[in-house]
Formats: C-alpha cells, structure tokens, sequence
C-alpha cells in the first residue's frame, strides 16, 4: 500500500503521454476510497474483489491475505498503447518494491520509443525488434 | 610510574561495552531497515540491516568470550536470537510465491474492473491515449 504514495511523479508524466496509472487490489471499493482519500492520491485503484484479474495475469498469492483469502502478488506493468508490455517488475518479498525514479525512466523511455518511428530511415536499421509488430501477439497456448 | 602491580589481572575480566555495543548494533539493524525503507538496496536485499545486525551478534560473542558474567552471556544469546529472527523473517515471513503467469504476458489482458468510486474502467479504452501502468498491490486491511 504504501508504496502508491511514491508514485505521484509517475502518475504525472503518464498523463502527460495521454495515459493513466491504475492500481489494483482485491479490495472493496469502500476500502479503495479509504487508501485514495486518505494518502491523497490523484489516480484510480481498481477493485478485483472476484479475483479474475490477478489471475488472468498470473499474479495469485494464494492465502496470501487475513484470513487466508487470496490477495494479488505486487508487480507493476507497463502497458503501451497496442497492449503491449513493455517493462515490468515483479516483487520477491513483500517489503521488495521498485524505486519511482525506475518507474518514471521506463515511463518516460516510451515516450522516446514512440517518437523514433516517426523519423523514417534510422529506426529500423538500427532496431529489427522494433518493425516487427505483429509477431508475438499470438498468445502460446490457452490451455 | 605505569610500572604498578595489577591485582586487576587476577579478577575476571569485564568487556561491558562491548556487550552493550552489540546489543545497541543489533537492535539497530531493524531499525534502520524501518527508517531506510526508501533506499533501493536496503529495501531490495536489506544488507545493510544484516550488516549492523551480523556486527552486534559478533560484538556479543566477543563480549561472553571475555566475560564470563550470566548477563554478558545472556545478551550474547540475545544477540544471536534476534539475528535469526530477522533472518526468519526477511526470508520466511515476508518471502513472496514465485509469480509462474505474468513473465509469459506479452500482451496485457483486457478486463473492466469498478474504482474506488464505483466507475468501471476499461484497459483497453485507458490506453487508447497513451500507456497504462498498472500497480498491483496487497490492500490495505
């Protein structure tokens, strides 16, 4: 929980990129508002109290949470505007978390990445992962 | 002058501060692992906390080596004890599952979720305009 109130710098520049920051927990949303409101945070938390999405992104700590109900596992993902994930982290233990100033370069590398197809010649030349943007999309294999 | 004869050697020996030193050490590790919470490396791995706690451990052995005193001996094992503990609790405690699912997500899923208002939002509308991160966390109970 915590670790949302360094994030207002973040919020900031995703804005400024036309985007948003989302949190999400198995809270209720009383229970979201409660966080919101009292660290003043200016961005939303979603409220996964059916825990589909922690499972569709393979994020479950299963017991993990009062009681032994299943909570989400702490990661931060950046998505781009294709859907893609372009960065992301993944917390080992619970007080492990990524620093802001890691965040906001991530964050702020996509505003680069996003401008440099825009110059025509260089781009792919100098990066052949970057013209090929189809590719992965295919999921593995869904069971 | 220095030249006295020292009846001193004869009684036992006493190493009080160093006792002291190792309890002050060890309690400090913890400590410093609450107040430095923001700084990458002593959150990432904690060093730092084992580093001041492993110091005050090896402070009070050497403090019951020389002593002999129950209470020099018995802060020693103090020491030694709360060094485990913290090692408990750093790697048995606090340790996380190993996330299987998300490193093979290329492509995030899409999902509606309510806010803390109540207001659905949509993954992929949200980053029509621009790139999304999304921070998952524990809540807050």
């Amino acid at each position: 929980m915590a670790e949302l109130r360094g994030l207002g710098e973040v919020n900031t520049e995703l804005k400024e990129q036309g985007g948003r920051l989302l949190a999400i927990a198995v809270d209720p949303p009383e229970r979201a508002r409660q966080v919101v409101e009292g660290n003043g945070l200016e961005f939303s938390i979603l409220c996964d109290t059916e825990r589909r999405v922690i499972g569709d992104y393979g994020l479950v700590h299963a017991g993990g949470g009062p009681e032994g109900t299943d909570i989400a596992l702490p990661a931060h993902l950046l998505v781009d505007t294709d859907g893609r994930v372009v960065w992301r982290f993944v917390s080992r233990r619970v007080e492990d978390r990524v620093h802001p100033d890691d965040v906001l370069e991530a964050v702020r590398s996509l505003k680069k990445s996003a401008t440099a197809p825009t110059e025509p010649v260089d781009a792919a030349a100098d990066s052949p992962t970057a013209d090929s943007p189809a590719g992965p999309i295919t999921q593995p294999t869904p069971g | 002058m220095t030249e006295a004869p020292t009846p001193e050697a004869a009684a036992p020996r006493r190493s009080t501060g160093w006792a002291v030193v190792g309890v002050v050490l060890v309690l400090l590790g913890p400590i410093a692992y609450g107040l430095l919470l923001g700084v990458p490396l002593m959150r990432a791995t904690g060093a730092p906390a084992f580093a001041f706690m492993a110091a005050g451990a090896a402070a009070g052995l050497v403090a019951a080596w020389r002593d002999r005193r129950i209470w020099v001996r018995g802060l020693c094992v103090l020491d030694v004890l709360l060094l485990l503990a913290f090692v408990w609790v750093m790697f048995g405690l606090f340790a996380l599952p190993q996330a299987e699912g998300v490193a093979e997500i290329t492509v995030a899923p899409d999902f509606t979720l309510p806010d803390h208002t109540g207001q659905p939002v949509t993954l992929s509308a949200a980053r029509a305009s621009g790139p999304v991160l999304l921070v998952f966390y524990r809540g807050h109970w």
